[in-house]
């Protein structure tokens, strides 16, 4: 890791929920650097925490989210859970923009494209008419739409799910932000335009030098578009490592039991797929243990009596007290 | 493909005339088209009295007869016809602004702003409707103006309701977050995100209520506490056309027929609309 100061730093970061049961963490403790034109993949299964994260980066939850008083969200340096309303207002979308895992419904199916994609532009840049519609044309050009001109008017309905999401994607990137989340991008799609909307994010990041948040329960496109992967799970970041040692090297049960459950063409038609036994755990506010204790095979008495704090490994870290070997 | 089919769709319906539709268009058409001409028409102005010709039936002097004090019937049908028209189309905009500003205040914000609004539109509801209209009228005087504002008010509640109901899915929806996450701020999301979806909602309701509002202003009328004689207005002239109802049925019957076909038209109409917008909501979600 490089030693300048991070785009995004994340410390301490912990949320819970009010729930008639008691307080659900919904984020435990998380920590994560972001650095320029690097990519972080976020992975973890339904329900890990994955989106409520990303939306906490842009304090997009409900109002009866509690945050805790220690952690911080640095994005230039700045802390952005201290910022007011209007000064939020003006990171999102000019600074950070994300990308919605549906674009049928991400985008007003009642409204043009190109007016959704001028206003934007129009509200952050404080350009006009005339300039954003240039802008626009240009935009929707660089993300592959054929015949921008024609597209402008046109209304969501009328393009594919592809077309939509780079639509989508030419709003997010825009107003040029320094960071782009992008939170399951392609899980709506068909696979075949899966890699060709990865392929131009990847395209974009490396053009603009952006950051890139990458949310996806696809181990398979974390492992081929992203620098670095987190693996989230009941509100954990339970390991983080450079992509190429995590999939190589392992060190939390949780990460290998993904990894085991990919499907592999070495393996027989019809053979069983590998699952991880048991569901994933809500956890309550307050509670001890590892969270994933429940479902793993390496349990040891102190799993379920302490949360294991996160451990350094060659490039990042991970959370477990009886890890796999290192190399 | 969607295109295609619409436009095949149109096609159809050129081909063989579609009767509710022509037939309320054409009727209000007729309506707007009298109400709009009748100075220019050769007919008496609708105060003359024709002392020679008292409660005639239909002739070729007075088209559609004269009342009891010989005044010519179609021309008070057409000067009434712009009472209804302008208290029937001006009173649900009043309402229609304002219930939908109040709508998607309640339906975005929370806690007191919510919790006031809901409960100044129930006290409104809660109240007898023409016993209201009648106060207000009371209170401002009665004229075009003053009904007009009352009717308003009325109307206010039931838009406030809809589009309240309207905007609470909307607001769920992903397009709303994505705008937040664009950095737009609350007024923004309302006016630009949430309205353009309700619109379709909004015109099939408003045009139902301009036919309440058409019967109310007659009813308004017809107790003496509409717009004030002798300008005419259609409840006023079926109020006043009761007393001769046995000799001269036609002096109430006239006026109560254009009302009726009006509200007719209107609600013909405005079930079309609804079809249409479900339709094409039913696409959308």
């Amino acid at each position: 890791m490089n030693a300048a100061v991070p785009l995004l730093a994340i410390e301490h970061l912990s949320l819970a929920f009010p729930t008639p049961a008691g307080e659900v963490l919904a984020l435990d403790d998380i920590c994560l650097d972001l650095h320029r034109g690097r990519t972080l993949g976020l992975v973890g299964e339904s329900g890990s925490g994955k989106s409520v994260l990303s939306r906490a980066i842009l304090r997009l939850l409900p109002p009866s989210a509690q945050w805790s008083p220690d952690g911080h969200v640095r994005f230039h340096g700045e802390d952005l859970l201290g910022l007011g309303r209007k000064g939020m207002q003006q990171i999102r979308g000019r600074r950070i923009a994300m990308i919605f895992q549906d674009p049928m419904t991400a985008l007003n199916p009642v409204r043009t494209l190109g007016a959704q994609l001028m206003e934007g532009m129009c509200l952050h840049l404080g350009i006009g008419r005339r300039e954003a519609e240039q802008r626009a044309l240009d935009l929707l050009k660089q993300v592959g739409i054929p015949s921008p001109a024609s597209r402008m008017n046109q209304f969501p309905h009328e393009l594919s799910g592809g077309m939509r999401q780079r639509v989508v994607i030419a709003m997010a990137i825009a107003c040029e932000p320094d960071l782009l989340i992008a939170d399951e991008p392609t899980t709506a799609l068909d696979v075949t335009v899966q890699a060709e909307i990865l392929d131009l994010l990847k395209a974009l990041q490396a053009q603009r030098r952006m950051a890139m948040l990458l949310i996806t329960h696809d181990l398979g496109v974390a492992a081929g578009y992203c620098d670095d992967i987190a693996v989230m799970y009941a509100g954990q970041l339970v390991e983080m490592a450079d992509t190429g040692s995590l999939f190589r090297h392992p060190r939390m049960p949780y990460t290998r039991a993904l990894m085991d459950s990919i499907p592999r063409m070495e393996d027989e038609p019809h053979s069983t797929l590998t699952s991880i036994p048991g569901r994933p755990t809500v956890r309550m506010a307050g509670q001890a243990g590892c969270p994933f204790a429940g479902r793993c095979s390496r349990r040891r008495s102190e799993c379920l009596s302490e949360t294991p704090p996160p451990t350094r490994s060659r490039d990042g870290f991970f959370r477990c007290h009886n890890p796999l070997e290192a190399p | 493909m969607t295109a295609l089919t619409e436009q095949v769709g149109h096609l159809s319906t050129l081909s063989r005339p579609d009767w509710r539709l022509v037939l309320p268009v054409g009727w209000l058409a007729l309506v707007f088209l009298a109400a709009l001409t009748v100075d220019w028409l050769p007919v008496p102005t609708p105060t003359d009295m024709d002392f020679m010709a008292v409660e005639t039936l239909p002739s070729a002097e007075h088209w559609l007869g004269t009342d009891q004090d010989g005044r010519d019937i179609f021309s008070r049908v057409a000067h009434g016809a712009r009472v209804s028209l302008v208290v029937g189309f001006l009173a649900p905009l009043v309402g229609l602004f304002f219930g939908t500003l109040l709508g998607l205040l309640s339906a975005w914000y929370g806690g007191i702003a919510r919790t006031s609004i809901l409960v100044a539109l129930d006290a409104i509801l809660a109240f007898p409707g023409l016993v209201l209209a009648m106060a207000l009228t009371a209170i401002l005087g009665a004229s075009v103006g003053s009904v007009t504002l009352a009717l308003g008010v009325l109307a206010i509640p039931s838009f406030a309701r809809i589009s309240r109901a309207r905007a609470l899915p909307l607001i769920q929806r992903e397009f709303v977050l994505a705008a937040k996450t664009a950095g737009a701020g609350d007024a923004w999301i309302l006016l630009r995100e949430v309205l353009p979806n309700m619109v379709m909602t909004l015109v099939t309701y408003t045009l139902t209520i301009v036919s309440v509002m058409i019967v109310i202003e007659g009813a308004l009328s017809f107790l003496g506490v509409g717009v004030p004689p002798p300008a005419p207005s259609w409840g006023g002239m079926i109020s006043e056309g009761r007393s001769a109802l046995e000799r001269a049925p036609h002096i109430s019957l006239i006026p109560a027929a254009a009302m009726f076909f009006t509200v007719l038209s209107l609600n013909v109409l405005g079930d079309r609309l609804r079809r249409r917008a479900e339709a094409r909501e039913g696409g959308l979600s």
